[in-house]
């Protein structure tokens, strides 16, 4: 058997180590939360890099059998397995119908935070031309901010950056991968 | 063109928000405003949602009184400025053209697909690792509280003198002190018993209680109605206006 690059596959269906396969499947279905590559080799002993990615695309591709509920992502620095998007009615409901919701308000302040970080109170407020003080609280209860360091300048004021969680909220593999403004116009 | 019928749904967030709308519904560049046309416009919108009873925020009227300025410096003739000045009509015009590219960036975000509206995860197991290291519950904080205001219960005093009264800041500084001299963590109860009077402690507790929310801090029980150990999760002082920031006035 052989991919169409022409180099045999060891394995069929696929490509990787089946018990390799098999292994990462299950450290990711019971994570949850997404698991970064170096933490699949902490608790796989013996297993090297390579051979952990080959079987991250085998798993990957696996997933895209149209029979496949589940999805693999690349998400904030490691890999998570969710329901396919096209499941996500039927989900929703199973779950109780409690979608993340996000505000308009609190959707420009993550994006002011997103794309500018790290940015302090004033200057989303003169972005916003409105008191943000409630939205920024509130979206750090929700762990999708964070408090950075202190801005050298007068006042000393606090910066925020966005966290690990609000990649996650947002399918992102990393900060890199936000939507450009381009790429927003061409969707239009 | 006005109508008792006419039914706005758009809420707006902030004055920028509602002159973006304006703009860009009559379609026009930011960089070419005519400042009459769109303060008289902002001004008609602003005297409807008075009319609708929408409680009009102080910014929405600040907005108002630089439009109107901006509308005055268009009608009258101008001295030549002696020196080049920044042109105020440019800096709304940049303000806007900012304001512009969030709102689009806020779009690009929403079009994401989102945990939890497109795509679901598995939630994390129950079981931990290590020592169990649960939040703390209500009532374990609730008993902590009361024991401590009996046990320190003060004689009923002959004389009562207030000082001025300590705000939830002054107790969060104080908390956050005690903690840094106890290097980043200290025990609950300890911690109130620093705080002196009752009147601090009871702000104390408060103070510990909004800094969890905001994640300053953290709470750990190891056994059920155990010492809370307060944990400090911040480098510098934090931003202290976020405990006692206005709630945002927006029009709902």
């Amino acid at each position: 058997m052989s991919d169409p690059r022409g180099e045999v596959v060891a394995f069929p269906g696929g490509g990787g180590d089946p018990s390799l396969v098999g292994a990462i499947e299950a450290l990711l279905f019971a994570a949850g939360a997404p698991v970064p590559v170096a933490r699949l080799l902490e608790v796989l002993p013996g297993r090297e890099r390579r051979e952990v990615q080959g079987a991250l695309e085998a798993l990957g591709r696996r997933y895209q059998a149209p029979e496949s509920g589940l999805s693999l992502e690349e998400i904030a620095g490691g890999w998570q397995l969710r329901t396919d998007a096209r499941f996500a009615e039927a989900v929703g409901a199973l779950m109780g119908g409690k979608t993340q919701r996000l505000s308009k308000a609190a959707l420009e302040v993550l994006a002011i935070a997103a794309y500018r970080q790290p940015v302090t109170r004033k200057e989303i407020e003169d972005l916003r031309g409105v008191a943000s003080g409630a939205v920024v609280r509130s979206l750090l209860e929700r762990g999708l901010l964070r408090v950075g360091s202190r801005r050298d300048e007068p006042g000393r004021p606090l910066e925020y950056r966005t966290t690990a969680l609000f990649l996650e909220l947002f399918s992102l593999g990393e900060l890199r991968d936000l939507p450009t403004l381009r790429e927003r116009r061409e969707l239009d | 063109m006005s109508g008792a019928w006419t039914i706005h749904t758009q809420v707006f967030d902030g004055p920028l928000d509602l002159l973006l709308y304006l703009v860009q519904k009559k379609g026009l560049n930011p960089r070419e405003l005519s400042m009459v046309e769109i303060a008289d416009s902002y001004l008609a919108y602003l005297a409807r949602m008075t009319e609708l009873h929408l409680g009009l925020a102080a910014d929405y009227l600040v907005m108002a009184s630089t439009l109107i300025w901006l509308k005055s410096l268009e009608l009258l003739p101008r001295k030549p400025a002696l020196v080049e000045e920044e042109d105020p009509a440019e800096a709304l015009a940049d303000q806007l053209i900012a304001y512009q590219e969030v709102k689009a960036q806020a779009a690009a975000l929403d079009a994401l697909p989102r945990l939890g509206r497109e795509q679901h995860r598995r939630e994390a197991m129950e079981e931990g690792e290590g020592p169990l290291v649960s939040p703390v519950d209500a009532f374990g904080l609730l008993e902590l509280y009361y024991a401590m205001l009996q046990r320190h219960a003060e004689p009923p005093p002959t004389h009562q003198v207030h000082g001025p009264m300590p705000t939830l800041e002054d107790a969060c500084r104080e908390v956050i002190g005690l903690l840094d001299l106890s290097g980043g963590s200290a025990e609950l109860g300890w911690m109130l018993r620093e705080l002196g009077a009752q009147r601090e402690r009871v702000l104390g507790f408060l103070g510990v209680l909004e800094m969890t929310r905001l994640r300053w801090l953290s709470l750990e029980q190891r056994v059920h109605l155990g010492p809370v150990q307060v944990s400090l999760n911040l480098d510098g002082d934090p931003d202290y206006g976020l405990l006692s920031g206005a709630v945002e006035e927006e029009i709902a």
